[in-house]
């Protein structure tokens, strides 16, 4: 009904009292909010609950949005400050969450499975799979850059880090991204290439 | 700065951090020159910078995940049960701000005219200050002792946890505001 609006209008509608237009909103963003989430719990069942709890917490405090970001910024900082709550909740983040280590164990895990069905992975889930064995943070930065379209400012406003930092562990997460795949999918890569 | 110079003076990893920002279109208009050349006629970057466009095609291609078919239903659910919260701006009430400011500026200013009132402006002689402090006998052993130091601190440590409470709310605040 009211998918050819504007992110503003529709908040403008559901500040007015039309509670189902905000619908629209968690069609639109779900799939980015969802990913974000899934980047720090790697386990879909706990995005699907922290992406929920995040749409009820940007509903509830919609009145405090103020325009001077894009909306999906607004909701990305949000989605990144509740992932982040969520992890320490879960004691998970005993370690730094850029702390490579930590994901130590759920690379060799996830390496082991892919060794068995990769033939069948197409060149995206390679991608995928590749931009999951990430640290949450450097995954993040690759989705909100690449998938969320978030310039480098409004990626340091979500993560509250300078936009020069944002540069830097972008670059880094390039790196990253391209020593995993060559160290996981060597063989794939050559045949894409 | 010429394109060899650029090109010498650029390390490998320097070399892939400016094609990045080349990609990117973050680079000032004066590398972005000299970057250009150095792709129309050395190899080596020609060679790094299609690598790197085959990187950049792949994180393009890459899919975000989608929740279950009933994400939007489940949230619609939990959200007709709240109400949204009012604006944080709306609470904050600038005249209770304004109101304790005046009172202390109020507070402020009775003394200090209290305390001209009781200067004596047309003193002459030896003492070179107005106020006459021979004529002020207190006994100072009678005000400060165990008692009032104490309630001094405590007064002190009260003042001290009002204000980092203050200082931890407008923290709160900032950050909200930075969410916002």
């Amino acid at each position: 009904m009211h998918t050819g609006l504007s992110d503003t209008e529709i908040i403008s509608l559901v500040l007015k009292g039309e509670q189902q237009a905000f619908a629209v909103l968690v069609d639109r963003y779900q799939n980015y909010v969802f990913t974000l989430a899934l980047r720090f719990t790697k386990s879909r069942e706990d995005a699907e609950e922290v992406a929920q709890d995040i749409f009820v917490k940007a509903y509830r405090s919609l009145a405090d949005f103020r325009g001077s970001s894009k909306f999906s910024t607004w909701l990305y900082t949000i989605t990144y400050n509740t992932s982040i709550t969520h992890l320490r909740k879960k004691k998970l983040a005993t370690s730094p969450i850029d702390d490579e280590r930590t994901f130590m164990q759920l690379e060799s895990h996830e390496s082991s499975f892919s060794a068995n069905v990769m033939e069948q992975k197409s060149r995206i889930n390679m991608v995928n799979e590749a931009i999951s064995m990430l640290s949450p943070d450097d995954a993040n930065i690759i989705t909100l850059f690449y998938k969320a379209e978030q310039s480098l400012e409004e990626i340091g406003r979500v993560m509250g880090i300078d936009p020069n930092t944002v540069k830097v562990k972008l670059h880094r997460a390039r790196q990253r991204l391209k020593d995993k795949m060559e160290k996981n999918f060597a063989e794939e890569v050559r045949d894409f290439n | 700065m010429d394109t060899n110079h650029f090109s010498s003076n650029t390390g490998n990893e320097g070399m892939e951090q400016r094609l990045w920002d080349y990609i990117d279109g973050d680079i000032p208009a004066n590398e972005k020159n000299l970057v250009e050349e150095l792709l129309l006629t050395d190899e080596n970057w020609q060679s790094k910078y299609r690598e790197l466009l085959d990187i950049q095609q792949m994180l393009k291609s890459a899919e975000t995940e989608q929740p279950s078919m009933r994400f939007t239903k489940n949230v619609m659910e939990e959200i007709a049960r709240y109400k949204i919260a009012p604006a944080t701006r709306s609470y904050i009430n600038k005249k209770i701000i304004y109101g304790i400011t005046g009172f202390f500026l109020i507070i402020l200013g009775a003394f200090m005219i209290y305390a001209f009132t009781q200067v004596n402006w047309s003193s002459e002689g030896s003492s070179s200050l107005p106020v006459d402090f021979s004529k002020v006998n207190l006994d100072w052993g009678k005000y400060i002792n165990s008692t009032t130091l104490n309630i001094f601190f405590m007064l002190d440590a009260v003042i001290g946890l009002f204000l980092l409470d203050r200082y931890l709310t407008k923290r709160k605040q900032h950050i909200k505001e930075k969410q916002a």
